[in-house]
């Protein structure tokens, strides 16, 4: 049994007008680093929010893990247990530190105070931001927002990390060292890394490229 | 959770309009109570300085009885509850008072008739001019607001109906009873003018030194509650007691308005606050944050923002009392009572729910692919 089993997922808007995922079919195993490409507006975001338990398909199945996603009451504590989410735009909050914005995800994992603030200075640390642990994310380049914005998503030592353009609104040099970054995490933890872009030189870092077209799977390759 | 402390002063300009408009609300409200709180008691303590620690009346009248129109809102009292008093554990001495009124065809206004024995005079004010009456003669002394408006002075003869009264002395009245157009005469003579020598108005009481009133009182309620009309307050007794609880109803008014005002200024802050903040609510569900843990920040911080706006509130009211007293009540100190600021306390915590709540329930009903959205 493959970790992730995606079988003829439809999702629609605009009362059926929009078939944003017209019957998806895919599996993913634990580990893999995929990108996934295509044109805008062909469903990558809708398949990433499926995955991460955001939003539920109109039709098919998927199931990660033990979670049969479509079917479940529990989306919140799958998000809360093995997601972790990088978006576009950083989404930190601003006013709290950025150890603070971290530290975000473990509210709902019973952690102690003490011990969230102890990982969220470790993963802080990971990304080499450690020195910036009590910045306001207001002062921070967009890297280093994006770094945090990385820390964040490990809070919860997620099995999957889904990322949709998460170097979008980065220079070429910062996009190097994201990647650089999210590979070497991904390697290190065997996390299933999912990254949607439309830079295929992003995409060149995965081993397994798939491609949208209309909410279909136009290709899927591996690359080694 | 530090979001709930820092989140509602992001938009400082709409927060700080909301917290001034339910901070004048509680203010208002905490003035007021600080001020009638201060009033009683003022007047309280000139009561008891008088040596009135109890006024005793007959039953109240209902609303409805007919009868009210006689009587008064107090039925009579026998006077047989004089001895009844009297005997009562901790009661030192009483004194019986009838009161009635009179018209006097240079007046529009009733002028109330007091009897009373000349030894029970102190709780009436003081004698300014001239001295007290003797209990078996038609004397009497005169009010110096009704002295003045009748133009008569001591030695002057005052007609009561067909009675004629020497006027021996002009008092300053100073107590609950002592309303500012009376004449005081003997218990006989008002007795008699009424031709009802069985019934009493009211009873004075004079505790002995250290018993609490309140204790008696009670003692007596329980006895003869059914009775009797107790009162140790000039809140519980005659027009001051009427307009207390009128200036009572007044703050009662204020709260609500300022419940109502307050209410929707939180929720229009609340729901600004959240719409503004679509992605960010968005990311903390992405992320597991369960609908509970967003409605409790959300109401956190609509608490945060009534809770400031209470702390300024009663600020601003114990000054506004502190201004209301200086100018025009100077001799009337500040009580700080905490049931008026416990009460302001509650206001502003149940302005924070009520104004919270839905913008909470809305928040917690954002669906989190707002965070991914990219526009
Ligand atoms: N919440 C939504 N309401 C209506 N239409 C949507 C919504 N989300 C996505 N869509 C539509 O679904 C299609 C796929 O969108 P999306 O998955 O975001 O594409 P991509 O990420 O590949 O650019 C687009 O046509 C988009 O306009
Ligand atoms: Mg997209």
């Amino acid at each position: 049994m493959s970790f992730m089993e995606i079988k003829n997922l439809k999702k629609s808007y605009e009362n059926g007008l929009i078939k944003a995922l017209d019957g998806v079919d895919l599996t993913i195993e634990k580990g893999e680093f995929i990108a996934i490409i295509g044109a805008s507006g062909s469903g990558k975001s809708t398949l990433l929010n499926m995955l991460g338990g955001l939003d539920v398909a109109d039709e098919g199945t998927i199931r990660i893990g033990d979670y049969d996603l479509r079917n479940t009451k529990k989306l919140n504590e799958f998000r809360s247990k093995f997601v972790g989410f990088i978006f576009q735009l950083h989404n930190l909050i601003s006013n709290i530190s950025c150890a603070e914005n971290v530290e975000i995800p473990m509210y709902e994992l019973k952690m102690s105070n003490k011990e969230m603030r102890k990982r969220s200075l470790e993963l802080l640390d990971l990304v080499n931001l450690k020195n910036k642990a009590s910045s306001d994310p207001k002062v921070l380049s967009g890297g280093e927002r994006q770094r945090v914005a990385i820390a964040r998503s490990l809070a919860n030592s997620p099995a999957i990390i889904l990322a949709d353009e998460p170097t979008g609104s980065l220079d070429s040099k910062n996009t190097e060292n994201i990647l650089k970054l999210l590979q070497e995490l991904q390697i290190k933890e065997n996390i299933t890394l999912i990254i949607v872009t439309h830079d295929l030189d992003v995409a060149k870092h995965a081993n397994r490229i798939i491609e949208f077209l209309d909410g279909k799977i136009i290709n899927d390759n591996k690359n080694n | 959770m530090k979001l709930i402390l820092k989140n509602p002063f992001k938009k400082k300009f709409i927060a700080v309009l909301a917290i001034i408009g339910i901070g004048i609300g509680i203010g208002a409200m905490v003035a007021l109570g600080f001020v009638t709180d201060s009033v009683i008691n003022g007047i309280d303590n000139k009561i008891h300085n008088s040596g009135i620690d109890m006024l005793i009346k007959g039953e109240k009248v209902n609303l409805t009885d007919p009868n009210i129109v006689f009587y008064g809102p107090n039925k009579p009292l026998n006077k047989s509850w004089l001895d009844t008093i009297k005997n009562t554990e901790g009661v030192d001495s009483v004194a019986g008072v009838y009161e009635t009124k009179f018209l006097n065809k240079n007046m529009l206004v009733p002028i109330n008739l007091i009897g009373m024995e000349n030894t029970s005079l102190k709780y009436q004010g003081n004698i300014t001019n001239g001295t007290a009456f003797n209990d078996d003669s038609k004397e009497g002394i005169i009010s110096s607001g009704l002295a003045k408006i009748e133009n008569k002075t001591v030695g002057d003869d005052y007609k009561i109906d067909d009675d004629d009264y020497k006027i021996v002395g002009i008092y300053e009245p100073d107590n609950l009873m002592g309303v500012s157009l009376s004449f005081i005469t003997s218990l006989k003579n008002v007795q008699d003018y009424v031709q009802d020598s069985e019934n009493l108005s009211n009873v004075i009481v004079k505790l002995k030194t250290g018993v609490k009133s309140e204790y008696v009182s009670k003692e007596l309620k329980n006895e003869y509650g059914d009775n009797i009309d107790v009162s140790t307050s000039i809140a519980d007794n005659g027009v001051m007691g009427e307009m207390i609880s009128m200036l009572k109803q007044l703050s009662l008014a204020i709260s609500l308005l300022a419940l109502l005002i307050g209410g929707i200024g939180i929720l229009n802050t609340m729901m600004m606050s959240v719409y503004e903040r679509t992605r960010e609510i968005g990311v903390l569900k992405a992320v597991g944050w369960k609908n509970k843990r967003i409605i409790t920040m959300v109401l956190g911080e609509s608490l945060v923002l009534t809770m400031v706006a209470s702390i300024i509130g009663t600020i601003l009211g114990i000054l506004l009392s502190m201004i209301v007293l200086k100018f025009l009540m100077d001799d009337v100190s500040l009580v700080f009572s905490i049931n008026t600021i416990l009460q302001a306390v509650i206001f502003a915590i149940i302005i924070g729910l009520v104004g919270g709540f839905y913008p909470a329930h809305k928040a917690s009903k954002l669906p989190p692919t707002e965070a991914l959205r990219y526009e």
